[in-house]
């Protein structure tokens, strides 16, 4: 049947397909995580070589199954032909030659790959870098500004054109930090310190994703890079330093006191600002996402996340001991309270 | 086993060639090597299945067929099964069955310990997956207790603390057990290689295949005892209470990093190597000419072999090693592509000016060169250390690894099949239905694989279970879940094949493709001895030579010359026994005390341990014939 329908085309269709598309690969990849739309110089550090890599590669790809091709056609034995081809064992002028042409490819790749590797790995260069310690946690990210005495979650505010020197840190397993589109990935391994460095240009929101393997909500451990104008910046900074007004006696308090919440959870300007497991609470109310990025922060989502955390995110509510810096299901909560928690902690602007 | 109908007088001893008791105390390398081959393919079943529910659950965003715990599972499974159940075995079928016929040997050096490898190998693969089992008595149900930290099992998410469960402890001591399967074989081909060669068989006419062979039970001897060292702290961490890798206290995980990286990457070419022998036989024999530069694939082979224990940190770029250990590590990775692209070429020249005679082994040769360019191009972009930040845990690295595994390792496996199975059957399998089996699998291999190198370039992490609409992945993962359903039909066309043609395939005789090497010299499938005389070898090519040389006189019966003083009867065939498959088991009993109610575990042990004496003590007491 293939025997029929033209062999010759539908193979070089089939060998040509993926060498198209490959074509297309630097057009299409606009999403917010892309890797090939770098907006800071390290990013377009990394573009310099990963483009020329690839053109590099793609090239010697086309080369080398032409070769290939032309040899299988060319040389497919006749209806016929009889007795056998000549038989060479071998040229060593050729086995020299094609040793040392992946060698001038090599030297052309390693150079530039070893100037942007050293470049990378500097200690932050420039004078007052904004340090912030990122620390991974099960399963979402803590960002604590030194500078200012600020501690948040999952959403990092960095100003534009003010060198961000980010401190990566964990306290229990392997995360790795990865904002695509401001610099590649750097791994947050627990008893170590890491070093990330990059000066945001562009305005706007990014995308990150942890990159390790890191347990069930894996996949759930996402979080979002606002790059700030200046004056942004010192405003949200000014915001975040603000402590929390809080009425004690609200029945939201209440309940954020009975269930105990406050084991955990922080509320700066309450007597609960002790606690560093999970997510600070103090301004939990003006962050645009929830459970790390996994749902948008409304009041139906925050009740659902409460109510139930292993359904928004698995691996979660499990009561034993060692995981104890998991979110619980608070299945147990009568509506009435869990209503004021939701409606307090949405207050927390 | 039509070699059962006739009689073999000058034999010494003749065995059972039938019955479930003839193949469990088998000795014989060639039913070893069908007992590897056939338990490798289902063990590659249960992969693919493994690969399929997780294209299923990701052929959309935000699916529920397999989510968090139980992904991790299956991708932990696949990558497990496929690596250490079905390449490495398959390999290890092909190792047994030929490499004894194809140096003109009657046996391995050791066959009982061939036996011996084999069970324990079977023991370590149903050790690994003995939790489906023990998970249906347990809270969660099928597959709860599937082991989850990832085929590469990164401390300290293998700790007790984060990986409380007994999964881990079922992947840990399963690869532990499969490790002395692996050491045991490793030792004994090197053994048969070096020694067991018929006479005139030079280190330099060893059939290319055999080299490879060799190279890689010299990457096993030196590189499974580092895994070994690996899971033994891992055992001590999670059973003992040690901190080997517990940061919390003074431990350090990226020492479990460095230890299994040191195994891993050698591990690569021991998956790849034996494909790249495969096809050093399958294109010269197809072109009808001898391998082109043979001397520089060879020793191309053996320096992958060494740089391949010098790369190991390039897994590691992203954790920050610091510039000097990145810059050198970047440097011997791209060394490698020097010795690769010199293999790559001497098959494109050893095509080049033949005969092509296309046949399906011939296809999945062609193709594994064509697929294997492309996944080592890919690897060549990551072996540069800051392209390596954008790749690292990318969907990049999943295409460029089912690029060399799959594109590269099955392939040459495949052709491996197709090229051996009639001198294995003495049948050939259906070339129409092959060609059919080659095109769906190689389209259905590319259109499954060819997009995750977009998607990770779009930025797709790799093992994750869910993403969004909103993050632009879901064409690229749509197009691959359908291409592996396509793959796992083309399997279906592979199994029909194999099994219409094992019964109602042509006879095959017992040189089908005008073969060069001495397999194709026996009869078809071969006599339990192999050899009625062992040949004298005087080229790389004994058998071609009896066929198209000079000496040769056209129509005349092609004839190897004899061995002087090795010819006569009468023939010694080691005993079938039972008792390797008896202390293997006994191995397997012994761990399974580690994970048995803490009352009884020790008795468990203590029982395996008596087991694995009573059958080491009978099987040295037990006759050699």
């Amino acid at each position: 049947m293939l025997r029929r329908a033209s062999p010759r085309l539908a193979s070089l269709a089939a060998w040509l397909a993926p060498l198209l598309l490959a074509g297309c690969a630097w057009v299409i990849g606009d999403t917010e995580m892309s890797t090939v739309h770098p907006t800071t110089e390290q990013g377009r550090a990394i573009q310099g070589i990963y483009a020329l890599t690839t053109w590099i590669v793609l090239g010697i790809l086309v080369v080398v199954e032409a070769f290939l091709l032309y040899a299988v056609f060319r040389y497919r034995r006749r209806d016929g032909e009889k007795g056998v081809p000549r038989q060479i064992h071998g040229n060593t002028p050729l086995e020299v030659g094609w040793t040392l042409i992946p060698l001038v490819f090599i030297v052309i790749v390693m150079v530039p790959t070893l100037q942007i590797t050293c470049a990378l790995q500097q200690p932050a260069p420039g004078p007052n870098p904004l340090e912030v310690k990122v620390t991974g946690k099960r399963w979402w990210f803590e960002f604590e500004y030194p500078e200012y005495g600020i501690v948040t979650a999952n959403e990092l505010h960095l100003p534009v054109g003010r060198m961000a020197n980010l401190g990566l840190f964990s306290d229990n397993v392997i995360h790795s930090f990865w904002v695509p589109r401001l610099a590649g990935k750097r791994d947050l391994v627990p008893g170590r310190t890491q070093h990330i460095w990059f000066t945001p240009e562009e305005v706007g929101w990014y995308d990150g994703q942890c990159a390790e393997l890191c347990g069930a909500s894996h996949a759930l451990m996402g979080f979002k890079v606002k790059v700030d104008t200046p004056d942004e910046f010192a405003a949200w900074v000014a915001h975040q330093q603000s402590p929390a007004t809080v009425d004690m006696a609200s029945p939201g308090m209440q309940a954020f006191q009975g269930n105990a919440c406050f084991t955990c959870h922080s509320i700066q300007g309450t007597p609960f600002s002790f606690a560093r497991i999970g997510p600070n609470l103090t301004h939990v109310g003006s962050r645009t996402l929830l459970a790390a990025a996994t749902v948008e922060n409304t009041p139906e989502n925050m009740r659902r996340w409460i109510r139930n955390a292993s359904e928004l995110k698995p691996g979660h509510a499990s009561k034993t001991v060692q995981e104890a810096d998991l979110m619980w299901n608070f299945e147990h909560v009568p509506d009435p309270q869990l209503d004021a928690l939701v409606a307090f902690l949405q207050g927390l602007e | 086993m039509a070699s059962a109908a006739h009689p073999l007088p000058h034999v010494h001893a003749e065995y059972a060639q039938t019955g479930i008791w003839s193949w469990l105390t088998t000795v014989d390398h060639k039913r070893i090597g069908i007992l590897y081959g056939v338990t490798a393919f289902l063990f590659f079943l249960l992969g693919g299945a493994e690969a399929l529910v997780m294209r299923w659950q990701l052929i959309a965003p935000e699916m529920d067929v397999a989510t968090g715990k139980t992904f991790n599972g299956l991708f932990t499974m696949h990558a497990t099964t496929m690596i250490f159940l079905v390449v490495m075995p398959a390999g290890a079928a092909f190792f047994n069955y030929m490499v004894p016929l194809m140096i003109g040997a009657r046996d391995v050096a050791f066959p009982r310990l061939n036996a011996f490898s084999y069970w324990v190998f079977l023991a370590g693969g149903i050790f690994i997956n003995l939790f489906w089992v023990t998970s249906l008595f347990a809270e969660g149900g099928l597959g709860g207790q599937i082991p989850d930290a990832g085929w590469f099992g990164y401390a300290n998410l293998t700790s007790r603390q984060y990986s409380p469960g007994p999964g881990v402890d079922f992947w840990m001591i399963g690869l532990q057990i499969l490790g002395v399967g692996s050491l045991a074989a490793g030792f004994n081909f090197i053994v048969t290689i070096l020694n067991m060669r018929a006479p005139g068989m030079t280190m330099m006419r060893l059939p290319v295949f055999v080299w490879m062979t060799l190279v890689v039970q010299f990457l096993v001897v030196f590189a499974f005892p580092m895994i070994t060292v690996g899971l033994i702290l891992l055992t001590f961490d999670r059973f003992f209470g040690t901190n080997f890798y517990v940061p919390a206290n003074g431990g350090d995980p990226l020492l479990w990093q460095h230890l299994f990286w040191l195994f891993g990457h050698p591990e690569v070419y021991i998956l790849i190597l034996p494909a790249m022998g495969i096809i050093s036989e399958v294109l010269p024999t197809f072109s009808r000419k001898p391998l082109f530069g043979a001397p520089f694939v060879i020793f191309s082979g053996i320096v992958i072999g060494l740089l391949g224990f010098g790369v190991w940190s390039h897994h590691m770029f992203t954790t920050g090693l610091g510039p000097v250990a990145d810059s050198a590590f970047a440097i011997t990775t791209m060394l490698i592509a020097i010795p690769t692209a010199v293999k790559i070429f001497n098959w494109i020249a050893t095509v080049w000016g033949g005969h092509v005679v296309m046949t399906t082994s011939m296809y999945f040769a062609v193709g594994f060169v064509a697929l294997f360019v492309i996944g080592g191009l890919s690897g060549f972009m990551h072996a540069s250390p800051p392209i390596d930040l954008h790749h690292q845990d990318s969907y990049f690295v999943v295409a460029h690894i089912h690029y060399v595994l799959f594109g590269g390792s099955v392939f040459g496996l495949f052709a491996g099949f197709y090229y051996w199975f009639p001198k294995m059957t003495g049948r050939l399998m259906d070339e129409d239905l092959g060609k059919i089996h080659f095109w769906l699998t190689f389209l259905a291999m590319n259109v499954t694989f060819f997009p995750m190198h977009f998607a990770g370039v779009d930025g797709m992490p790799r093992r994750i279970f869910t993403y969004q609409a909103a993050d632009g992945w879901t064409e690229w993962n749509l197009i691959s879940s359908l291409g592996a359903f396509v793959l796992g039909a083309s399997v279906l066309i592979f199994i029909y094949n194999w099994l219409t043609s094992l019964r109602r395939g042509k006879v095959a005789g017992n040189d089908p493709w005008d073969g060069a090497t001495l397999e194709w010299s026996v009869p078809s499938p071969p006599p339990e001895h192999d050899f009625d005389r062992v040949p004298l070898v005087t080229s790389s090519r004994p058998w071609w030579d009896a066929k198209h040389g000079p000496s040769h006189k056209a129509g005349a019966p092609p004839a190897l010359p004899l061995a002087p003083g090795l010819a006569g009867p009468p023939i010694h065939l080691p005993k079938p026994t039972i008792w390797p498959l008896v202390t293997a088991s006994g191995i397997f009993v012994f761990w399974l005390g580690l994970l048995a109610p803490s009352s009884v575990g020790l008795y468990v042990s203590l029982g395996g341990v008596g087991l694995l004496l009573f059958g080491l003590y009978s099987w040295l007491y037990e006759p050699l014939e």
